[in-house]
């Protein structure tokens, strides 16, 4: 769930991106109607010049696991793979930006089946070699060998057959769909390029010794890893987008939070993601400023359909009315400041996000009613969520005790993180009823299908609906915005009504960050700091 | 060995949900999945697994990581240097401090030395490891900015001082957890042994106080310690979970508590087996 986290966050593009290319004419990406300059992707300024030079400490929960960016898929991997590594381009309040990224610019057919890749001129990978059309055709065809296992090679198929890529020269490549998709540019903004020179001809990429010294295009360049200390990086003097201000950047490990909190207000660690719980502690060291954003992130409740008595839409329905969701948002975030209800299962800044669902407004009567004409006026059930979160557990708290006022018994159900996961990935399970989870999924619509469509295994309510399915199917391959636009209302009303998913609330997310350091502002804050050689030491 | 393996292996696979699903991704495929399930030899029987598992440890080969694919044997033995450092060091100071203490106590029951001892010992003992860690991080590093409160090391530094300096803190949690046991320990025995019947006749024959305590009563009064020693040096190995946690210590202990948390198995398995 925490790499779904990282990994999707970054997915927003909606398809009136794609729109463009489908109005007749090739459409180049890169248009200003498309993209998103250096100063748009500023939200919060920051003060002091910076300084040439100095390090900073970046804590991080765990060791990475793996740094190849093929292959990245727990969260240390991911922070650290954003200074070794830069992506094509970025997605930005829903447009392109390619300020940190490879490409110059991203050009569609007229029926966007067929995109071309420019690469900016003069990149070079850290051993000074140089960055060519050959590393996209080599990454993209990694990406789609099903001998290589990459996690993500999904996002090189579209409906089961694979992309195909060609050079066309040294600093260009274009990548044929074999049918056009709306969220495939989304999906490209994920991948990352790695050199051909270094990990041609290896048979295995993911298990290579290969990745434990990496060779990447970003601002930092590797220079030491201590399993259980530290991952330090390194400027790369001839990085593309100016040189970084920081010599190094420090990725501390630093597991127990409380030590954490504790060593950002000694100046052992200057950045650090925080929870809304640690909130006040940090903030009353004084030695941070701490800067908040939409995270993106919808804490939600799952009705697991593998069993009968939640099958009935009555049932589900009876326990949307129980809750009040003002009351339960304020009890589990402890302020709203830290988080609104949710009302759909998108979140506010999604493409076609609709404001005029159901509200389920609490109705105690009206609960009742439903499990008496569901013939489950008394019913037992358990809620599992994760032990260690206390926001889960207030949640599942406040729904005990709402849900025992309408005749239904709940007993919690809480797990160790690890036991939690492998219970709820499980597509079969019927361990539990009702689940505490959360997902972050961007603004591009078609990628929620993720928690709710047939055969997804994040379908954690394990709804089966065909009628569904078509939908999200239609959604993502609708060219017209305004008929894409029905869909997305349609589906968000269809899992409202037939409430499949309760949306519990949006939740903000927190950096603590050393108040002697500056640059947040264009380093693309989100649940990490995006691009690394923005960020620097203020001079005194 | 044979039954801690055993058990390792059935605690293990009787731990809930199934351990490939800890590493799956949404958009993993079924084929990525069924691969990696069959590359781990979990569609074997168990008992198959068991074999084999057995087979490869005592040629030393305990697998891979299944979180970072490096090899278990070796992600535990880059580890053990600083967990013998810091366990080793602190159960060294914990037994140099708590003889003293334990003999003068024992020696002076119920004098000023032997209640602060008690005291300080009552506290030691039921004081949870990670308060006490958090609080002296607090207190040196937070507040009097004299020591570090996190890591074994500066980064770029390596000498022995800066060693020291982040080496003063976990070590100073561990050696009064220790000290507090042990002077418990000694100071009961002393107690025994100076009403013993020996004792008696060394003062009969004119052996002075000091003579008897150091000579005669410290030879016997630290024998129980043996016992405890050796429960406690299999800390010096296996680490300690909760400090090495709180100080961000790269040891053992911290490994442990990663291997779990990540549901990594072949480490989690490897772990009690090295210790015994």
């Amino acid at each position: 769930m925490k790499k779904k986290l990282n990994r999707a966050f970054a997915i927003a593009l909606s398809l009136g991106l794609l729109l463009t290319g489908c109005s007749g004419q090739a459409a180049s990406t890169s248009t200003s109607s498309q993209t998103v300059s250096s100063q748009d992707v500023s939200t919060q300024v920051s003060s002091g010049a910076p300084a040439d030079g100095g390090n900073i400490v970046v804590a991080e929960s765990d060791d990475p696991q793996n740094i190849n960016p093929l292959y990245v898929v727990d969260q240390t991997s991911f922070d650290i793979q954003q200074a070794l590594y830069s992506p094509f381009f970025e997605i930005v309040k829903g447009k392109l930006f390619y300020g940190n990224g490879l490409l110059e610019s991203v050009t569609a057919n007229s029926d966007s089946s067929v995109f071309t890749l420019k690469l900016k001129s003069n990149l070079k990978w850290h051993d000074g070699q140089p960055i060519t059309a050959d590393d996209i055709v080599f990454t993209m065809d990694t990406l789609i060998d099903k001998n290589q296992n990459v996690p993500y090679q999904s996002y090189g198929y579209i409906d089961g057959k694979a992309v195909t890529t060609k050079k066309v020269d040294n600093l260009t490549a274009t990548i044929t769909l074999p049918k056009s998709s709306a969220g495939f540019l989304g999906g490209l903004s994920q991948i990352y390029c790695i050199p051909k020179h270094i990990y041609q001809n290896v048979g295995n990429i993911g298990k290579s010794g290969l990745n434990n010294n990496p060779i990447g295009s970003g601002p930092y360049k590797f220079k030491s890893y201590t399993p259980g200390q530290s991952f330090v990086v390194q400027r790369f003097d001839d990085y593309f987008d100016g040189k970084p201000h920081l010599a190094t950047v420090t990725f501390k490990i630093v597991k127990n939070a409380s030590t954490a909190d504790a060593s950002l207000a000694s100046g052992d660690i200057n950045a650090r993601l925080i929870s809304s719980t640690e909130y006040d502690t940090v903030n009353q060291s004084g030695k941070v400023n701490i800067y908040s954003y939409d995270s993106g992130r919808v804490n939600a409740l799952s009705f697991n359909q593998n069993k009968s008595a939640l099958q009935d839409v009555r049932v589900r329905q009876a326990i949307a009315y129980a809750l009040n969701k003002e009351e339960l948002t304020q009890f589990a975030f402890v302020s709203n400041q830290f988080a609104s209800p949710a009302y759909s299962v998108f979140t506010p800044d999604t493409s076609f996000y609709d404001t005029n669902l159901t509200k389920y407004d609490n109705d105690a009567g009206k609960a009742k009613q439903l499990l008496q004409q569901a013939g489950k006026a008394s019913l037992k059930l358990n809620i599992l969520y994760i032990s260690t979160d206390k926001t889960m557990e207030s949640e599942a708290t406040y729904i005990k005790q709402k849900l025992g006022q309408v005749g239904i018994d709940l007993e919690l159900y809480p797990l160790d993180e690890s036991t939690y996961k492998t219970k709820i990935k499980d597509m079969s399970s019927t361990d539990f009823d009702l689940l505490l989870h959360y997902y972050t999924l961007g603004e591009e619509p078609s990628l929620y299908a993720d928690i709710m469509s047939g055969n997804s295994r994040s379908n954690y309510s394990h709804v089966k609906d065909s009628e569904l399915d078509a939908l999200w199917l239609k959604g993502n391959s609708t060219s017209d915005t305004a008929a894409r636009g029905k869909i997305y209302d349609e589906i968000q009303k269809r899992i409202n009504d037939n409430m499949y998913l309760y949306p519990i609330a949006y939740s903000k997310a927190f950096y603590a960050f050393d108040k002697n350091y500056g640059g947040y502002d264009r380093a693309i804050l989100k649940t990490i700091y995006y691009d690394y050689s923005k960020l620097y030491l203020i001079k005194k | 060995m044979l039954l801690v393996s055993v058990l390792c292996f059935v605690l293990v696979k009787a731990a809930p949900g199934d351990p490939v699903l800890a590493y799956v991704q949404p958009n993993m495929s079924e084929a990525y999945i069924a691969g990696m399930r069959e590359s781990l030899g979990l569609t074997k029987p168990l008992y198959i697994q068991y074999f084999i598992w057995f087979g490869n440890i005592i040629h030393g080969n305990f697998g891979n990581s299944l979180v970072n694919t490096r090899p278990v044997l070796q992600q535990i033995l880059e580890r053990i240097p600083a967990t013998l450092l810091l366990s080793g060091l602190s159960l060294l100071l914990g037994l140099l401090l708590s003889v003293p203490l334990g003999l003068f106590s024992g020696k002076y029951k119920n004098g000023v030395l032997d209640k602060i001892t008690g005291a300080l010992s009552y506290i030691g003992i039921s004081i949870p490891t990670f308060w006490f860690g958090i609080l002296l991080i607090y207190l040196f590093g937070v507040t009097l900015h004299w020591l570090p409160t996190i890591g074994m090391r500066s980064d770029g530094i390596h000498t022995f001082f800066d060693l020291l300096r982040h080496l003063v803190l976990p070590c100073a949690v561990l050696t009064f957890t220790n000290t507090a046991q042990f002077t418990q320990y000694i100071r009961s025995s002393t107690i025994t042994e100076l009403s013993s019947d020996y004792v008696l006749v060394q003062r009969a024959n004119g052996l002075s106080e000091q003579g008897i305590l150091f000579h005669h009563v410290l030879k016997n009064a630290i024998l129980p310690m043996i016992t405890v020693m050796g429960i406690s040096l299999q800390s010096v190995v296996s680490g300690a979970i909760i400090t090495e946690q709180v100080f961000a210590w790269p040891g053992t202990g911290q490994l442990a508590v990663t291997a779990v948390s990540t549901f990594d198995y072949p480490l989690i398995m490897a772990l009690p087996c090295l210790r015994h």
